[in-house]
């Protein structure tokens, strides 16, 4: 039977991901906390969001005048916004995951591994670009 | 077959996990627990990917999102806790009463009974 030892790049995909998710945990915790208290004004006012969660994504955007893409980093002073950023954070401890276990794989020599984590950090980096659309 | 569930759980908006385990259990016969984490760490994966589209979209209502993350990533924190000590009997039954949920609601959801 082979070994149940965990190995060492294993380990250390864990022990990242444990620490950003609980720091995302505590990020998402925290700007949670300013846009319900509105310590920080949110720029969809939440008495509206019962009526405006029923539109399809292009009434929304219109709606609310949001832009696709990237642009809720301009927007980090609402409070909506900010909790936009753990979120992205936490998405985002996947790919640093990944790219923590390339070095481990290339030391042992293990190539094919090291080019399948890249390729799979690189693919979810194409989806944070913001070049892959959804909906309407 | 794992593209099959990556579908339908794009257009039912369910999450892949209820099908991962079982085709990962009764048809390619991976042990329970070994299922069951191995589903989980694929999602943390596939998800990150739908979880930029989404941010991207602009259209993220703090007020369900953020009550849903930190809801679901606590309550993961005491299953993987129930997951290390629980017999793979109690999984497999567990597993199956989700999966018989899951299929229903999509099933009510689809007709439009429950939306």
């Amino acid at each position: 039977m082979a070994s149940l030892k965990p190995t060492e790049e294993q380990l250390a995909y864990a022990n990242l991901l444990d620490i950003g998710m609980k720091a995302g945990l505590a990020g998402l915790l925290i700007a949670f906390i300013i846009y319900i208290f509105q310590i920080l004004p949110p720029y969809v006012p939440i008495n509206e969001l019962p009526a405006l969660w029923k539109l399809n994504l292009h009434e929304y955007l219109g709606t609310t005048k949001i832009k696709q893409g990237w642009f809720w980093i301009t927007m980090l002073r609402y409070g909506d916004f900010l909790t936009f950023l753990p979120i992205c954070f936490l998405a985002f401890v996947t790919i640093f995951c990944f790219l923590r276990i390339i070095p481990i794989f290339l030391k042992k020599g293990d190539k094919l591994y090291a080019f399948l984590s890249l390729l799979q950090a690189l693919i979810l980096l194409l989806a944070a670009s913001g070049l892959l659309k959804v909906g309407h | 077959m794992f593209a099959i569930i990556g579908v339908m759980a794009g257009m039912f908006g369910l999450g892949a996990g209820w099908a991962n385990v079982p085709v990962l259990n009764l048809l390619l016969g991976v042990p329970l627990k070994v299922a069951v984490s191995t589903s989980k760490f694929l999602l943390s994966i596939t998800d990150t990917s739908a979880a930029f589209i989404y941010l991207n979209s602009g259209a993220i209502s703090p007020m369900i999102v953020v009550s849903s993350i930190v809801g679901i990533m606590l309550g993961s924190i005491v299953g993987e806790g129930i997951l290390a000590v629980a017999k793979p009997k109690v999984i497999r039954i567990v597993v199956l009463a989700l999966l018989l949920f899951s299929g229903l609601r999509a099933l009510l959801k689809g007709l439009g009974i429950w939306n």
